[in-house]
């Protein structure tokens, strides 16, 4: 496992990451990665932003997201994070993401912060390396 | 008879026509809890509308007249089950976490500043929830 920090809006925090997964090797490569967050709008309690990486085709695929799940979806390049119930789907019906880790320090402020999204519109959000894990990035 | 409401969002004016005759018992229901002051916000299982829950007319008893699963874009949609009032700026669907598949009555069409009114409706994604007004504009 990798720990990133995570950054939507004001809050801090971390999450950690499945480093057994290719789309998770491509996502700590691309590190810091800085983002808009804009809220889903098929999903349920979703952010989405662009990510701008790739999944392996044997990443495992999933749709159903508990809060503070972080996946990509790999066919539109979307990282998603979520904050309460959430399952992937477009306008088509369901679509599978790759699930690549979850929120780990301060996960409630992090997904309070996301579920005032919905009133308050986009956030930033910012993904780096954490200063406790020398493999992110690796 | 087809009553005509008045909506502001944000300080913008359009109107509404209510198709009385597809959905006489649902329009006269929603007519009568007029004026609604509310947040529209946008949908989160839907796709491309807005909605408030007028909580006071939240019934999961209550038959759906002119049921729709989809609505299209310009459309007024409710649902009875959470009381919930959409505002079709495109493609939407009828649904939530508990219901994937959910009926809607089809209750009127944006009629006047139709176009300013679903971009306002659109830009409740990004930009967060706007003040909403809906109020009689004539029978």
């Amino acid at each position: 496992m990798s720990e990133i920090s995570i950054r939507i809006g004001e809050v801090d925090g971390t999450a950690e990451l499945d480093d057994a997964l290719e789309a998770t090797r491509a996502l700590l490569r691309a590190l810091p990665l800085h983002g808009e967050l804009t809220h889903g709008m098929w999903s349920g309690m979703t952010g989405e932003f662009d990510a701008r990486v790739a999944a392996g085709e044997d990443d495992p695929r999933v749709i159903g997201l508990a809060p503070g799940s972080i996946a990509l979806d790999p066919e539109h390049g979307l990282g998603i994070v979520s904050y309460g119930n959430a399952e992937s789907r477009t306008a088509l019906g369901p679509h599978y993401v790759v699930r690549l880790g979850e929120f780990r320090g301060r996960r409630a402020e992090l997904l309070a912060v996301l579920g005032r999204m919905h009133d308050e519109g986009n956030k930033p959000i910012v993904l780096g390396r954490s200063a406790g894990d020398d493999r992110a990035g690796a | 008879m087809s009553r005509r409401i008045r909506i502001t969002i944000d300080g913008v004016v359009g109107e509404a026509t209510l198709d009385d005759a597809a959905a006489p018992t649902t329009v006269a229901r929603f007519w009568d809890s007029l004026p609604i002051r509310d947040r529209l916000r946008h949908l989160r299982w839907g796709g491309e509308g807005a909605y408030i829950l007028i909580r006071s007319l939240a019934d999961a008893s209550y038959p759906v007249e002119n049921p729709v699963t989809f609505y299209p874009s310009a459309s007024l949609a409710f649902r009875p089950q959470h009381g919930e009032f959409v505002i079709a700026y495109g493609q939407g669907q009828a649904r939530s976490h508990q219901v994937a598949g959910a009926y809607a009555t089809m209750i009127g069409t944006l009629s006047g500043n139709a176009e300013t009114l679903m971009d306002l409706a659109r830009a409740t994604r990004a930009e967060g929830g706007k003040e909403i007004l809906i109020e009689r504009a004539g029978e």
